[in-house]
């Protein structure tokens, strides 16, 4: 790890800012928002990179869908929906309660980490989310790290329990305030 | 059946519930018949229990319906198309798989009359999706919009009937994830979209 978990939430302070009721574009005219613009502007600029990693896996994994979540991180003046680039690949279900289960990857591009999840959707319609993998599932998420090593150099696999941990008093999209962790403030909410 | 299908017919049957006795679809929990429209009721949802102010156009005008002839509930409190303005962000780039953006800045209006006095308020978010993409092919800014009212119509009546009582910041954020979730079920419907919400 390159950073502090305390410096890490520090880092995430002045991406997110404060929970102060507004709503719509009003919310992001502020520092934090300025700043996140200034990433995702600078970030756009490896789009097509992405696009190459997103065709490795896809050739590398033939017949599993590969979703890209960063359509938007193609120009500068969408949105900013996240502070990562980020993607899915489809996996084979492992329990009968799991309606569909993917691999997430997501990589900052405001912090030089990286994450691979695994996500089940449950016939209840909840989510199970893990970080720990199993079986063919923990030698694909190998690759997909190996292969985000590549497209992002220098970057590494942020521990679960650094993502995990809360940083105050800000809110995400699907996070409230007191909820909203690392993972979701420096990465990426849309799991 | 399939998963989607349950999902589906269970918000049907919660947009039914919601509006009992409120008047512009009257219909009773068994989806029988048609109950007095005086009784007080359990309502809730997107429709609005004076019949919708015009405000925000989201709230379908009540009418009167002939008692023995129950109507279709197809139209109760479904947002309108209209609330959703899709705007070009970002062009489409032909060379890469899918490309371009396109952006709605919706305020929805929300009305709980399981309590009296009823409470309302107010939901602004934004809707992102692409222009185009590998599995939809081209998604023009009326089938953006057709896919953001009827994500917003499903995740507000799941949220809606969540909760007995909603403090309307917490709704407004679970109103997103659920929103979230549909449009990310690699089974429903809305798959292949990779459209995105932010607050």
């Amino acid at each position: 790890m390159k950073h502090t978990v305390e410096q890490l939430i520090d880092l995430a302070l002045t991406y997110r800012a404060p929970d102060r009721g507004e709503v719509g574009p009003a919310r992001y005219d502020n520092a934090e928002g300025r700043k996140q613009r200034e990433a995702h502007v600078q970030a756009c600029g490896k789009y097509r990179e992405w696009l190459a990693f997103l065709e490795r896996i896809d050739v590398r994994f033939p017949g599993r869908q590969v979703e890209n979540r960063s359509i938007f991180r193609q120009g500068p003046n969408t949105s900013i929906y996240d502070l990562a680039y980020s993607g899915t690949l489809d996996v084979a279900t492992r329990n009968p309660d799991e309606r569909y289960r993917y691999l997430g990857f997501m990589a900052s591009i405001v912090v030089p980490y990286y994450t691979v999840y695994h996500l089940a959707r449950l016939t209840d319609n909840d989510e199970r989310i893990g970080f720990v993998f199993e079986g063919d599932d923990l030698t694909v998420a190998r690759e997909i790290g190996a292969e985000l090593e590549v497209t992002f150099p220098g970057y590494v696999l942020m521990p679960e329990e650094v993502g995990r941990a809360i940083v105050p008093g800000v809110r995400t999209a699907f996070k409230v305030a007191g909820a909203a962790t690392v993972y979701d403030c420096l990465l990426s909410d849309h799991w | 059946m399939k998963a989607w299908t349950r999902v589906a017919l269970l918000a049907l049957s919660c947009l039914a519930a919601c509006n009992v006795n409120v008047g512009p679809c009257w219909i009773d929990e068994n989806g029988n018949g048609a109950p007095d429209p005086g009784e007080p009721g359990a309502g809730g949802g997107p429709a609005t229990p004076g019949g919708g102010t015009g405000d925000y156009g989201d709230a379908p005008e009540k009418k009167p319906q002939d008692a023995t002839d129950p109507p279709v509930c197809e139209s109760i409190g479904q947002y309108s198309t209209t609330l959703f303005k899709f705007k070009t962000t970002q062009e489409d780039d032909p060379s890469a798989p899918a490309g371009g953006w396109q952006e709605a800045d919706p305020t929805l209006k929300f009305v709980d009359d399981r309590q009296d006095p009823p409470s309302s308020w107010t939901c602004t978010y934004n809707f992102g999706i692409p222009l185009r993409t590998v599995v939809r092919g081209t998604i023009p800014a009326s089938k953006a919009a057709e896919i953001a009212a009827e994500v917003a119509t499903f995740a507000s009546s799941f949220t809606m009937h969540n909760k007995p009582e909603w403090i309307p910041a917490d709704f407004c954020n679970q109103f997103r994830t659920e929103m979230k979730k549909l449009l990310a079920d690699k089974t429903g419907p809305y798959t292949g979209y990779g459209a995105r919400i932010l607050p």
